[in-house]
């Protein structure tokens, strides 16, 4: 059995390519510095984003408002009757009148811990270090026939976004991440696109496409006064 | 500022003007195929693992399809493994850190079909992402294992290649987690590692099997000296070879098991001249002999699983061609009843959940069962679409069938649409055994024509399924017939009355088998060396016809001419005649001489359908040990040939085909993937559009009419990509271009072929119908992914009324942007207790010229439309539909009005209503409350106001309005009477409302401006009345 005594010489190395080209941080400094810089970001501390759903001709005007680590708020305006969505870092509630909802009613806890993301208004990439986030560079893929460089965001919280990088003009085209509703994990993916540079110096996508519909934004406010009352819900 | 915002999408469409842009899978990604599976045959299933802490994510390793994963305990699965190699041998789940998982290629059922794998891959987030570890020759991977108290340390066990001699084999081991892997069993090139037992409580020590096994493309031997069994106590630093009590050497195949509830108890099924089953209650150190069932001892190659249950050592469960199972640690066994239903033979994969061990999932040949028995009932897994077909054929039924023949599953046929799409329940099964070519017969719909292994082949009713055994016999003229495994049976292109099949010998049928005529000599090399199947197994005899060898693999008519006829065999001869097999020419040597090995099977022959001296072929030899991707063209009926080449081939090809309509456009099925020209072979690409990155393409056919792709693959089931038509029309001239509007063809106005039924599906697989079989999509061309600027459809009628605003896709390369053929919805009535989904509900619009305006960023193209009426159904014509549309329409129109109606009410009601706030005087006052109440009562007979239940709603003129309106929004049929009744009275139910409404208006309006005026002036008059 001599064959067996022979130690390591024979073992054959194999050794994995960790090498990638590029590191997720330099991916992340790359698209901020495309979307207007961190340190622009940090000047923002209110937006508001109108515009509307289209769905084989109909028009759903949407607002959007965020007041930085306070409070979101969705509104749709569905067959003349408002319908919204509020979170804030303590709580959410739903008026869904399209859904037959008579009245708002709280969200549930995983709803609004999933919704709270909206919250961080210059978006989980600033400051992800100090946010308490990781992230993984997952190499480059193919995003309908656009290269794109992937990135695995895993949150203080656990919560893991999979986001996709335009390896052209760095813009983020996609997030995808696997939301838990009563114990099951769904994937949602959402693409943007129709960038626009705002006045203030950051870049928006102006269409944002999800499960439910793209949306298509007319204007982005930057700093407007909100008032707080909005994210308290009412008939 | 707007104008700043637009410059970048003008650079962007300006700077793409230059160079060629490459054509690829990208710029047809927007098509996606449909998998059509189905499930209710399923495939092989080599590997099952589940996560223990968790009872119910489960993992399973199929032969041809990749691995799915449920997060739900089989409930539902996800194919996770759509980029990488398809032939999976072992998946292993770190039990301490569940999302990493590895993935062995290469399965290690070493039948003679089995795949190839590409190395050894891993996950750190339960399958989402994998990176490749290595091992990229080991071809066959048979079983990967963690140490338990070290997940940084694995095994992997590998048999190694199959079909030639390799030093990628062995028993290969890693300590950092798979950065670095060293070879820590090895005993030569012929012999690889077959099996490893750890034993969990001290994972330092080791059992592993090597096995000496070897295939030609005519015999397999398992077994010789380097096949053995070994033990190590330091991690595989060292070995000794275990004796004592086993049979004499040499051995075959050995598969082992450990219990983990007492280590040092082991089985193993040890292949010797007398096969048996050993056990060890000493660590290995001593072996004693069992009588063994059958089932215990078959097919070692083949059936290499023996099972302890993970809790009780006396219980041993060995999947093999049935399930059997014992409850004296292995002295003796029973087999399962099956009482639950039919369980699919040849088992090869068992997972036992270790917190419940009732509980477990088998994987069989045909697909994998759950128990919650410990396997005395099973319950089969529907919806997992891995079948393996080996060819499909197509008809000209509308919808057209598909008919096709599976690994160890027999042949089936289905449509390739039905209403609510294509589930396993529109699957028919028609012949048995392992399935291959099954043919429709064109003249008879009623007739197709299938077999199985070794030449069996019969003529199927398709009304009763009572089938005719048609295969040729043996005359006094001929040799013994051979048959192949996969024997062809082909119906003519030029003459589709004529079928064929071949043993070594040609025959032809014109009177679906009821009389067959030899029409060749034996065209294959008849190398007796090659002929002696008999003695093919080595240690046990294994002769399933496999083997057969010498025989005709591949016959083709040309398109042309039906006494032109190709016949390719499984020995190197390419064969043709052009005088329906009077005279024969063996042009073998000539494409020898453009590079293709001598003795390669010629898998497909497809005689060019533009050209008559044109033919292309794939040589597969991978049954030497050459995985190369072999394609040859000829334009001078096979005189000279030259080969058709890419760096972007994988794998060994099965089939090429040339388009129906466009003579560029190529398609190439390998081993590893689907591969598609649009330049005659010159450039290539890999095609994906949601298939499988490297299925295994067995066949490939193109419907004439419908335009779809078929393929048939060894391990996903039918995959059809439909109408291919935008494939066939880009130029590159297109390509190069920024943008390019396809001009549209006229669609087919119509709400789809099929309706959807009832409730969903009967469970297990569904695929969708076909896009086509609803509407056709507007089709555009982007260079680039659009960045900057949106992309809207307006679409315009033919007087230039815009009637829908559809919002385009950005994708680089073709979009597809799918039009209702409606109309905008209505304005409902607002301000009910519910809201009215008659809101998002609008009619279809008629037949005619539309114009689409497509503004891509700031630019705008036009592209015309012509909508023509739908024949197919005569029971809904051209004035039928004018008269449903007129019909919708007023109601749609009514829809409007009372909306307007509805609308002033609220606007009043609430001006009313922020006045009585206001109001001071009671005169006033009363005023304004019986206004506001005369509306309200109007109001409340014009919209549900008040909410009951779900189901129980008031009923008024907006619900009667969309009651009638739905029903005819959504059917295709000409309104009866009563319907056409029903509108004129909701008409004049709404015009007496608007009536009304003028009599209210005109009692009370004046005098409530009156009031409202005079209390302003009042209030304008004098501060200080209002403080009494």
């Amino acid at each position: 059995m001599k064959l067996f005594k022979l130690p390591l010489v024979l073992g054959i190395l194999l050794t994995t390519s960790t090498a990638f080209a590029q590191s997720a941080e330099e991916v992340i400094s790359k698209h901020l510095t495309a979307i207007g810089g961190a340190d622009t970001w940090k000047k923002i501390n209110t937006m508001k984003m109108s515009g509307s759903i289209t769905a084989q001709g109909m028009e759903i005007p949407v607002t959007m408002t965020t007041v930085n680590k306070k409070g979101f708020r969705l509104d749709l305006t569905i067959m003349d009757a408002n319908n919204y969505q509020i979170v804030t870092d303590k709580e959410g509630w739903m008026f869904f009148p399209i859904q037959g909802q008579q009245k708002p009613e709280p969200m549930t806890a995983d709803d609004v811990k999933e919704m709270q993301d909206q919250l961080d208004i210059q978006g989980e990439l600033v400051d992800y270090k100090t946010k308490g986030s990781k992230v993984e560079f997952l190499g480059k893929d193919d995003m309908e026939g656009t290269e794109v460089l992937k990135i695995k965001l895993i949150e203080k919280s656990g919560k893991e976004k999979t986001m996709f990088f335009d390896a052209g003009n760095y813009y983020k085209l996609k997030e995808s991440q696997k939301l838990k509703a009563n114990g099951k994990e769904m994937e949602v993916a959402t693409t943007f696109s129709n960038f626009k540079k705002l006045p203030e110096g950051i870049t928006v996508p102006f269409t944002i496409e999800s499960p439910n519909g793209p949306v298509t934004l007319k204007s982005v406010e930057v700093n407007p006064k909100v008032e707080d009352k909005i994210f308290k819900p009412a008939l | 500022m707007k104008r700043l915002i637009l410059l970048p999408v003008l650079f962007l469409v300006s700077n793409y003007i230059q160079g060629q842009t490459k054509i690829n899978s990208a710029t047809f990604g927007a098509m996606e195929a449909r998998q059509l599976g189905p499930g209710t045959m399923s495939g092989r299933i080599t590997a099952i693992e589940g996560v223990i802490s968790d009872n119910k994510t489960i993992y399973t390793g199929t032969a041809g399809g990749g691995i799915w994963k449920s997060t739900n305990a089989g409930a539902s699965w996800k194919p996770i493994f759509d980029k990488y190699c398809q032939s999976i041998g072992a998946i292993a789940v770190d039990q301490t850190k569940p999302d990493i998982v590895f993935a062995g290629t290469g399965e290690s059922n070493m039948r003679n079909s089995v795949s190839i794998g590409n190395g050894l891959y891993k996950s750190t987030d339960g399958g989402e992402n994998w990176s490749k570890l290595g091992l990229d020759s080991t071809e066959h991977i048979a079983k990967i294992v963690i140490n338990p108290k070290n997940s940084d340390i694995v095994y992997v066990a590998a048999p190694g290649p199959l079909w030639s001699d390799s030093k990628h084999r062995g028993l290969y081991k890693t300590t950092d987690g798979g950065k670095t892997w060293n070879k820590i069993l090895y005993i030569n090139e012929k012999s690889g590692c077959a099996d490893i037992a750890l034993d969990p409580q001290n994972p330092e020590t080791l059992y592993a099997t090597t096995w000496e096994f070897r295939r030609l493309p005519y015999s397999f031997n398992s077994g010789g000296k380097g096949s053995g069994f070994y033990k190590s106590t330091d991690g595989g630093r060292s070995w000794k070879e275990l004796k004592n009590g086993l049979p004499q050497k040499p051995f075959g195949r050995v598969a082992i098991a450990l219990a983990p509830s007492n280590p040092k108890k082991l089985l193993a099924i040890v292949e010797a001249k007398e096969t048996g089953l050993y056990i060890s209650e000493d660590a290995g150190e001593t072996w004693k002999n069992q009588s063994s069932t059958m089932n215990v001892t078959a097919r070692p190659f083949y059936f290499s699983t023996i099972v302890f249950d993970p809790k009780d050592a006396n219980r041993v469960y060995r999947p093999a061609f049935s399930f059997s199972y014992s409850n004296d640690g292995g002295y003796s066994f029973s087999e399962a009843s099956n009482e639950g239903g039919w369980v699919h033979s040849d088992h090869h994969a068992l997972w036992i959940n270790p917190n419940y061990t009732n509980q477990m999932f088998l994987g069989t040949d045909g697909g994998v069962y759950f128990s919650m028995d410990r396997g005395a009932t099973w319950l089969f897994v529907q919806n997992l679409p891995v079948g393996q077909f080996y060819h499909v054929a197509i008809d000209n039924q509308q919808p057209y069938r598909m008919y096709g023949g599976l690994q160890d599953n027999g042949s089936w046929i289905a449509p390739s649409a039905a209403p609510g799409g294509v589930g396993n329940a529109n699957w028919m099964n028609i012949y048995f055994g392992d399935g291959f070519w099954t043919q429709p017969d064109l003249n008879d719909p009623h007739i197709a024509y299938a077999e199985y292994q070794g030449g069996n082949m019969g003529r199927i009713n398709l009304t009763t399924l009572k089938s005719v055994n048609i295969q040729p016999q043996q005359t006094p003229k001929e040799e013994k017939l051979r048959w192949n495994w996969n024997t062809p049976i082909v119906i003519g292109i030029a003459n589709p009355k004529n079928l064929y099949t071949g043993a070594q010998y040609l025959y032809r049928t014109k009177d679906q088998g009821r009389s067959w005529e030899r029409i060749s000599p034996d065209l294959t090399t008849n190398d007796k060396k090659k002929l002696q199947q008999e003695e093919s197994g080595g240690l046990s005899a294994d002769n399933t016809s496999a083997e057969n060898h010498c025989t005709l693999f591949t016959i083709t008519e040309s398109p042309f001419d039906e006494k032109t006829i190709w016949v390719g065999t499984d020995d190197g001869n390419l064969q043709l005649t052009t005088d329906a097999g009077k005279t024969w020419t063996n042009v073998a040597k000539n494409y020898a001489a453009a590079g293709v090995p001598p003795q390669t099977w010629v898998s497909s022959i497809e005689p060019s359908k533009f050209d008559k001296n044109t033919v292309y072929a794939t040589f597969d030899n991978h049954m030497y040990g050459d995985m190369k991707t072999y394609i040859a063209k000829s334009t001078d009926l096979g005189k000279t040939w030259h080969l058709i080449n890419s760096p972007e081939f994988t794998g060994f090809a099965h089939k090429i085909k040339e388009d129906n309509k466009n003579k560029n456009l190529l398609f190439l099925g390998t081993e590893n993937g689907l591969f598609a020209s649009v330049n005659g072979g010159t450039d290539w690409f890999r095609m994906k559009s949601n298939i499988p990155e490297y299925a295994l393409v067995r066949d490939i056919q193109i419907h004439p009419t419908t335009n779809d792709l078929v393929l048939a693959t060894h391990g996903r089931g039918i995959i059809v990509l439909d109408d291919i038509t935008p494939i066939r029309e880009l130029t590159q001239s297109i390509a190069d271009s920024a943008v390019y509007i396809f001009p549209s063809k006229p669609m087919t106005l119509s709400m789809g072929k099929y309706g959807s039924g009832g409730f969903p599906g009967n469970g297990g697989w569904t695929a969708s119908n076909p896009s086509y079989t609803y509407t056709q999509p507007i089709q555009y061309y982007f260079k680039e992914r659009l960045n900057s600027g949106d992309v809207k459809l307006n679409i315009y009628d033919e007087q230039g009324k815009l009637i829908q605003q559809v919002p385009g896709t950005k994708r680089k390369g073709i979009n597809m942007v799918y039009w209702n053929l409606r109309y905008t919805p209505p304005k409902v009535a607002t301000g009910g207790s519910k809201p009215d989904y008659s809101g998002f509900i609008a009619p279809m619009v008629m037949p005619g010229k539309y114009t689409i305006k497509i503004s891509i960023g700031n630019k705008e193209y036009t592209s015309d439309l012509t909508l023509i009426p739908d024949n197919s159904d005569s029971s809904f014509q051209l004035s039928d539909r004018k008269a449903q549309h007129d019909a919708a329409m007023q109601l749609y129109q009514l829809h409007e009005k009372l909306y307007q109606l509805t609308t002033k009410i609220n606007n009043n009601q609430k001006r009313l209503k922020a006045s009585d706030t206001l109001m001071k005087t009671v005169k006033g006052k009363k005023i304004l409350q019986d206004y506001n109440a005369a509306l309200e009562s109007l109001r409340s007979t014009l919209l549900a106001t008040k909410s009951k239940s779900i189901f129980a709603d008031e009923s008024k003129l907006r619900e009667q309005i969309s009651e009638l309106y739905r029903t005819l929004c959504t059917q295709e049929a000409r309104p009866t009477e009563l319907q056409t009744a029903r509108i004129a009275q909701l008409q004049s139910e709404y015009e007496k409302a608007q009536k009304e409404y003028e009599a209210i208006d005109a009692k009370y309006a004046e005098q409530a401006q009156i009031a409202i005026e005079a209390e302003k002036q009042i209030g304008k008059g004098s501060g200080s009345r209002s403080s009494h």
